[in-house]
């Protein structure tokens, strides 16, 4: 069945009626931006994989429960948000989300191993990649956070503000420092 | 992935900037948790179906054509739930026998105690029976009185007898609110007799339930006010048949309503000595309480 038509609301609806290629096709069109959003935040390959699967594994038991009075990215990323946190309060009490390990050097490797990639575009890409991360690990999490909240999970300040449950000028105020402080990281790594 | 992904632009926005940079970052989650988090979603998924299933089964028996059937039964159900549960629930009320002993004073050491002064003397007995005749007697012009006063009458026999806890004999003129009247003032009211026309006088009826122990007749006949002490061809008293056919709850009905204990039949032979032949227990007990020989 070609899902590609149907918008998420209409998927996770029919999922949650028993129709699991309806998740499969959720599950491709959102897999990257969660992914991003959680391993950009926690820095942790392993942290960000064992996070994939429980936020996943909590849509896909919540299913019946969505109501699409929001839209779904919007309560995507909330549980993916809420996993993210409980992790780092529960699990991993030691660490918080500044004090994750961002792990340039791994990424490095998988980027080497890359099979798809010629050596020239696999330097370059790891190259900007590991900037990428060394910037964003260099934010304040909490503005890390709405930064990636919004390019990742395409969400309004209002949704970011409800999402982190703070005010939506908090929410403008991390944003605005946040690209103000990447734009000059990124600049000074060009 | 030949492209090669173009330098960052000094002046370029911070957001363009991360999109190119995550474009060309290739880091996605491993394949086992892709498979993980699918294989997980499936099971679900063929769960929620087989729930869907059951659910569509359940809702096609409760289809239209089924409801009667299935509205019938639960209220045959619940019908009888109505009717046997009280059976079940309702308070047990003590023998008439336990009642009436429960109700006496300690019992009066008849073996041991003197004899009468003179034959005709009735032995002392305790004042409870004495004072329920009272109520029998006054039952026994009843032809006078009206209704309301039998009925005045029993609650007051009723309150004075409230103190010693004596079983209250409900007479059939008293409706059931009375007698619940009657047991929220304190008094232990036996278990109320269903209304009903009262009894005509009969002391042949009187025995018959003794023997019988037909406690909703001896009641009627007593309240009615036929005489307790009427003998049958043999000279045997209700109390005497009562205690020969060993209805230890008649027996006790009797000596409360003021029989009198020692009442010999036509042979000379006493309650008592009928008692002690048949080695009933229990009858003996009351009468020696009664003051019986």
């Amino acid at each position: 069945m070609n899902d590609a038509g149907l918008s998420d609301e209409t998927l996770i609806a029919r999922y949650a009626r028993g129709d699991a290629g309806s998740f499969t096709a959720l599950y491709r069109r959102h897999e990257l931006r969660i992914w991003r959003y959680l391993e950009r935040n926690v820095g942790s390959r392993a942290t960000a994989e064992e996070l994939m699967q429980e936020v996943w594994f909590a849509v896909a038991r919540d299913a019946e429960r969505y109501r699409p009075s929001a839209r779904f990215t919007t309560w995507l990323f909330t549980i993916a948000r809420n996993r993210m946190v409980d992790a780092v309060r529960a699990r991993r009490a030691h660490l918080s989300l500044d004090a994750l390990g961002h792990e340039a050097e791994t990424v490095v490797e998988r980027l080497t191993a890359d099979p798809g990639a010629s050596p020239l575009a696999a330097a370059e890409a790891r190259d900007q990649a590991v900037v990428l991360r060394q910037a964003l690990a260099r934010l304040p999490p909490e503005q890390r956070d709405a930064f990636l909240l919004q390019l990742e999970g395409d969400l309004s300040v209002e949704e970011v503000a409800a999402i982190t449950g703070v005010s939506f000028e908090t929410v403008k105020s991390r944003l605005r420092y946040a690209r103000t402080r990447l734009r000059g990281l990124l600049s000074e790594y060009a | 992935m030949s492209t090669l992904p173009p330098p960052f632009d000094r002046s370029e926005d911070a957001d363009e900037r991360y999109r190119r940079a995550s474009e060309h970052d290739p880091s996605r989650p491993s394949e086992a948790t892709r498979r993980a988090v699918l294989d997980h979603a499936a099971r679900l998924a063929a769960e929620r179906t087989r729930r869907a299933a059951r659910r569509r089964r359940l809702m096609a028996l409760l289809a239209p054509r089924w409801r009667p059937a299935i509205v019938g039964t639960l209220a045959v159900a619940v019908l009888a739930g109505v009717v046997i549960a009280p059976q079940f629930l309702a308070p047990t009320a003590p023998s008439e026998s336990q009642r009436a002993r429960e109700a006496l004073p300690a019992p009066a050491p008849a073996v041991n105690a003197p004899a009468p002064a003179a034959p005709a003397a009735r032995p002392a007995r305790p004042s409870v029976a004495r004072e329920r005749p009272r109520v029998a007697a006054s039952a026994n012009h009843s032809d006078a009185l009206t209704a309301r006063q039998l009925e005045q009458q029993a609650d007051a026999g009723a309150a004075r007898a409230a103190p010693l806890e004596e079983p209250v004999v409900v007479t059939g003129a008293r409706s059931l609110a009375q007698a619940t009247a009657a047991a929220s003032r304190g008094a232990a009211v036996a278990a109320p007799v269903p209304a009903s026309p009262p009894a005509q006088v009969d002391p042949d009826a009187l025995r018959q339930a003794a023997a019988a122990g037909d406690l909703t007749a001896l009641r009627a006949q007593l309240a009615s006010g036929s005489d307790i002490e009427a003998r049958d061809a043999q000279g045997r008293t209700a109390l005497m048949l009562a205690t020969v056919g060993g209805q230890a709850d008649a027996v006790a009905v009797l000596l409360a309503h003021g029989a009198d204990p020692s009442a010999a039949d036509a042979h000379g032979t006493t309650p008592l000595r009928a008692a002690v032949a048949a080695d009933e227990r229990a009858i003996i007990a009351m009468l020696r309480r009664y003051g019986a020989r």
